[in-house]
């Protein structure tokens, strides 16, 4: 199997934010669900999110991946201010920069596996790319499915379509934002461990949310948000190290 | 469960938006063909009556059987002399008596074209001596007195912007000429005779120069007061004798209606059609947006059901919902049917059929029948996917799964619908190869129609598959605009099928005028031998001094005038050319199945193939027929190939005369120029005489088949013009599909956009698929609506030998359908394309 050679981690950050702040409704029914973050991400890391339910995980990923516009503060995805861009532009961006894969409904019925998958570059009017196709779906195990429609996938499969399709045009980022939420844990780990994979044999740039420590253990770097801030960050996290992170802010 | 169908109601208003419109189109042109035939009624009502005026008894000279059809008849009038009048005065039972000519009288507009060309009559009367019995009332200046003075009516000088003091054009029965305005009246409130042109001349004028040779048409009487009715009545009749009509003012009135009475009729009822065709098509939008709605709240229904709704209860609560869409729209219909009736005297009144009534008439019944037929249309509509709906099981509720409506037995439609094809193909061919006959190719095509409509889910697909060629040019948009309209069929289908029917209407109607067109025009080359036509630009037809000018033009050879006759064999009427028999051959090359024309100069009747194979004629049988003088027979003395000729027989003028018939002018004159006149000096000539006559127009022969193909095409116009309201409905139902499917796919759309789908692609996609959803339409439509058209103008009765599909028009259609595709687009991809992105991603 070619794969393209792993970049060094010399590169210039996939994305960095500065005082990223997204507030919901007003006054007394403000809400900040993402409050003054600022990060950077590195090219060709694996980075998990964790945070209880409504910590703006979400707002921050969708800030991140160009699907939401920041009440303020900047985004730059690849050196590019994502608060210059108009809605075409965004759309590009998220069309060859970003791959995003969602917890459920992340394909078009009407399409095959593959087609799904190329969906991204067709929409660009460019064709995928072959060797890069291939070894993307050889490294999902996606080879015999290809010309299933969603309806005839498992919940597994369908994600796994769906990360093949984040990654098809060798974008600078994948979020996933809880990928397996839907999946049952098996095929959940397996999902993950594919996430793994990529970061360290196709050298892409993933930042997952998952509620699964033992998930999140296998990333490079974990972030915990609360209330809108990231409260916490473990590097070379362990299984342990995340439980007792978790616990710690739950109290 | 009354609450449960109108909270249904107020959470889907948007949805039953479009319903509510396809039932007010649908139910609008119901309340409009009402309307319309409603004031079109009271209009003929107001007009009879003010035609009578204040006189109790009006008497005219008995008139051959046969009376007066709609509109003066041609035939000269039956008259009697002045002194009626005088006698009539002495009566000491009249207060007041007066007599009135009337005849044609044409108003040549500042144009230099006569007014009203084969539209409304163009009348003249005499002036009265007594004002008090003129049904008209002068609105400014003065009744005529002299010759060279007119008065006219309120009506005709509007139009023409002339005043009193004006010269204005008239022909009576020579060349024309300039009298003065000096009058203008109305009749009551009526500016008008329903758009005929009215001249009122002065007595001597009148009595010298409308046709009736000094004598009077009609007298009106008042009677002396206290004398009644039936005494009146008595005295005149008892003084005239034999040989006059003698009718009280209300027996005018009812004669008239009567006579009226059944042209209104036809109106509406044609009205009514094309009203019917536009509900047709409305039901299928009706049904699509139910199927579409319900397949929308299948989990909500489930969960009324799981928690004790019975089938009966839910099936009863949606049909109420139905009805109540349906009512409303009714209502609204009715109010919409204004617009369509004034809509419909707009059109007739541009191409010259300008019908009275003003003000527009409503009754309870017009607004009743429109809510009735929108309650029922959509209940009807709605009853399949009503039933459809409630059978979901109610486990449905608690499943993690897309709910999908149980679908009905789709291989039963399948197999009934390739039956119900096989069943009208068998039909088309046996009308095609032997003579079936209309009423088998008219079942054939339901039968067609029905099959495509069942098998459309059927068909959707590869014909998607053929539009998807082109529209994957357009890139990942037009697949999957492809994908979408095939991901529904019967959706995809029913919406199509819409279309499918004007367009199929469209289609038949275009190749059988096309057909009927050419055929004219082959007719009239192969057997007109006359070079040229004079024909009768209004109904006083040709006058005398026009025939003559025209015989004395160098090189013109032979000058045939033929009067119109017409005889009624049981229900057929046989309209003949009444003319001098030996001038037949002369100006004709009639190709003779049967006899001879020989038998024409000694009183013999020669009819076209349709008239002998209608009545089982052969030439030497002999046909009796109702001629307006009585009854008559005639022996056949040939059968020709008629095909086209607008007359279906040929009589000489002295048979015809012999049988009782008046001789009326001319309406055309056939002239042939001798064999060494230049034939475009001498029509030049020609021309140049007639002049003096602008309401005759002179034509060549393609000019005279011109002329009656632009007079099919004015008709087809309408038709075309009726039928376009049912594409709209059709173009209706497009936009709501795609606006109910765009909500139904919002999450698909939303992660389309996510993974970096643009606005403009999302659009494109939209309307790639609602142009092929009109393609399909259109497409299904012509593949009816062709072969049934192509074998219809087959059918032998019709006499019609060519065949001619005019593919321009049709081109031209399909463009269109892909056009009205887009229109129907623009909304719902505007609404696509402008979906918050995660919104749309994390809709329920
Ligand atoms: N569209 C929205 N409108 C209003 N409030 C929102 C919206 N989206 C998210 N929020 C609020 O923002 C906060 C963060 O939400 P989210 O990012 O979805 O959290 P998480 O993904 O961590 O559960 C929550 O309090 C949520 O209620
Ligand atoms: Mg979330």
């Amino acid at each position: 199997m070619s794969v393209p050679e792993p970049a060094t981690r010399a590169r210039p950050p996939a994305a960095e934010t500065v005082e990223l702040t997204k507030v919901y409704g007003e006054g007394q029914a403000e809400v900040r669900a993402v409050d003054g973050i600022s990060l950077t991400i590195p090219s060709g890391s694996y980075t998990a999110v964790m945070g209880p339910s409504g910590s703006g995980k979400s707002t921050l990923l969708h800030c991140l991946a160009g699907l939401d516009r920041p009440t303020s503060g900047t985004v730059r995805i690849g050196g590019t201010d994502l608060s210059t861009l108009k809605d075409k532009a965004l759309t590009e961006l998220r069309r060859e920069q970003v791959g995003f894969v969602f917890q459920a409904f992340n394909l078009v019925p009407t399409l095959t596996a593959r087609e799904n998958i190329v969906l991204p570059r067709k929409l660009g009017r460019r064709d995928p790319d072959a060797a890069w196709f291939d070894a993307i779906v050889g490294a999902l195990g996606l080879g015999d499915r290809l010309g299933h429609r969603p309806a005839e996938l498992s919940g597994g499969q369908q994600q796994r379509v769906a990360v093949a399709r984040a990654l098809v045009t060798q974008p600078q980022l994948v979020f996933g934002d809880e990928p397996t939420g839907n999946l049952d844990r098996t095929s959940g780990q397996e999902l993950l461990a594919l996430l793994r994979t990529s970061v360290d044999e196709l050298s892409q740039t993933i930042v997952t949310v998952t509620h699964d420590p033992v998930a999140a253990a296998t990333a490079d770097r974990v972030w915990f948000l609360a209330d809108g801030r990231v409260v916490d960050e473990l590097t070379a996290p362990t299984v342990d190290g995340v439980l007792d992170r978790i616990r710690a802010l739950e109290h | 469960m009354w609450t449960l169908t109108w909270k249904g109601l107020l959470a889907a208003k948007a949805r039953f938006v479009m319903t509510a419109l396809a039932v007010i189109i649908g139910t609008g042109f119901v309340a409009g063909a009402l309307t319309f035939g409603d004031t079109l009624q009271q209009g003929f009502d107001r007009l009879f009556t003010s035609i009578v005026g204040s006189a109790d008894v009006v008497i005219r000279a008995e008139e051959p059987e046969d009376g007066p059809g709609p509109g003066p008849t041609a035939a000269e009038p039956a008259s009697f002399p002045p002194e009626v009048v005088d006698r009539l005065d002495a009566l000491e039972e009249i207060a007041l008596v007066d007599g009135e000519v009337e005849g044609v009288a044409i108003v040549i507009g500042d144009d230099g074209e006569p007014t009203g060309q084969f539209g409304p009559p163009t009348l003249g009367y005499s002036a009265f001596v007594h004002e008090e019995l003129d049904p008209a009332e002068l609105r400014t200046g003065r009744w005529p007195d002299t010759a060279g003075e007119i008065a006219i009516d309120a009506g005709t000088a509007r139009a023409q912007g002339w005043d009193i003091g004006d010269d204005v054009g008239l022909v009576l029965d020579g060349p024309v000429e300039r009298p003065e305005v000096v009058g203008i009246f109305g009749l009551g409130e009526l500016d008008n005779l329903a758009g005929a042109s009215v001249v009122v001349l002065d007595r001597e004028t009148a009595l010298a120069r409308l046709g009736t040779d000094g004598e009077l048409t009609a007298a009106y009487a008042m009677a002396a007061p206290g004398v009644g009715e039936a005494a009146l009545l008595d005295a005149v009749r008892a003084e005239l004798g034999e040989g006059f009509r003698v009718q009280t003012a209300a027996e005018v009135v009812a004669e008239q209606q009567e006579a009226f009475g059944p042209f209104v009729e036809v109106f509406s009822i044609a009205l009514l059609v094309f009203a019917a065709v536009a509900l047709l098509v409305g039901s299928f939008l009706i049904f699509n947006t139910f199927t579409i709605v319900l397949a929308g709240r299948l989990r909500e229904l489930a969960l009324l059901r799981a928690v004790g709704a019975s089938r009966g209860q839910l099936f009863g609560s949606v049909l109420g919902e139905a009805a109540l869409v349906g009512a409303v729209g009714g209502a609204l219909g009715a109010g919409f049917g204004l617009l369509v009736a004034r809509g419909l005297q707009a059109v007739l009144g541009t191409i010259g059929i300008e019908l009275p009534g003003d003000q527009l008439v409503v009754l309870p019944r017009t607004v009743g029948v429109a809510i009735a037929v929108g309650a029922v249309i959509t209940l009807l509509a709605a009853l399949v996917p009503a039933r459809r709906a409630v059978s979901i099981p109610p486990v449905a509720a608690l499943s993690e799964v897309a709910v999908a409506a149980p679908s009905g037995r789709g291989w039963i439609r399948n197999v009934l619908g390739a039956l119900l094809l096989v069943a009208g193909v068998v039909a088309l061919t046996a009308t095609l190869l032997g003579d079936a006959g209309p009423t088998i190719l008219g079942v054939g095509a339901v039968a067609l129609f029905l099959g495509v409509a069942a098998m459309s889910a059927l068909i959707v697909r590869p014909l998607a598959r053929l539009l998807g060629g082109p529209s994957a040019a357009l890139g990942v948009s037009g697949e999957l605009a492809r994908a979408n309209a095939t991901r529904n069929p019967r959706r995809t289908a029913a919406t199509a099928s819409a279309l499918m029917i004007g367009l199929a209407l469209v289609s038949f109607v275009s190749i059988f005028a096309a057909s009927l067109q050419g055929t004219v025009s082959e007719t009239i080359e192969r057997s007109f031998r006359a070079d040229a036509i004079v024909q009768a630009g209004t109904l006083a037809g040709v006058p005398p001094t026009a025939l003559d000018a025209v015989a004395e033009v160098d090189g013109v050879e032979v000058v045939a005038p033929a009067a119109v006759g017409q005889l009624e064999v049981g229900e057929r009427t046989i309209t003949l050319a009444v003319m001098d028999a030996a001038a037949v051959p002369a100006v004709f090359d009639l190709d003779v199945a049967d006899g001879d024309l020989e038998g024409l100069t000694a009183g013999g009747l020669a009819v076209s193939e349709s008239v002998a194979s209608d009545l089982d004629l052969v030439a030497g049988a002999e046909v009796a027929a109702t001629v307006p003088g009585g009854e008559a027979t005639f022996p056949i003395t040939a059968v020709f190939d008629g095909g086209g000729i607008d007359v279906s027989g040929f009589l000489d003028t002295a048979a015809w005369e012999d049988a009782g018939g008046s001789v009326s002018s001319a309406f055309n004159v056939y002239v042939r120029f001798g064999a060494d006149a230049d034939a475009a000096t001498t029509f030049d000539a020609l021309g140049s005489v007639l002049v003096a006559y602008p309401q005759v127009l002179v034509l060549d022969q393609a000019g005279f088949a011109e002329g009656l193909a632009a007079q099919l095409d004015q008709l087809v116009g309408v038709v075309l013009a009726l039928l376009a309201l049912s594409v709209l409905v059709a173009l209706l139902g497009i936009v709501n599909t795609l606006a109910l499917s765009v909500v139904e796919r919002t999450r698909e759309i939303g992660l389309l956009r996510a993974v970096g789908m643009t606005r403009g692609q999302v659009r494109r996609m939209v309307r790639t698929e609602a142009i092929s959803v009109a393609l399909i339409g259109a497409g299904l439509g012509l593949a009816l609506g062709m072969p049934v058209g192509a074998v219809f103008v087959r059918i032998e009765q019709l006499n019609i030998t060519s065949l001619v599909i005019p593919w321009t028009q049709i081109v031209v259609g399909v463009a269109l359908a892909a056009l009205a595709g887009l229109v129907a687009g623009v909304l719902p991809a505007r609404r696509a394309a402008n979906l918050d992105v995660l919104e749309a991603l994390y809709s329920e």
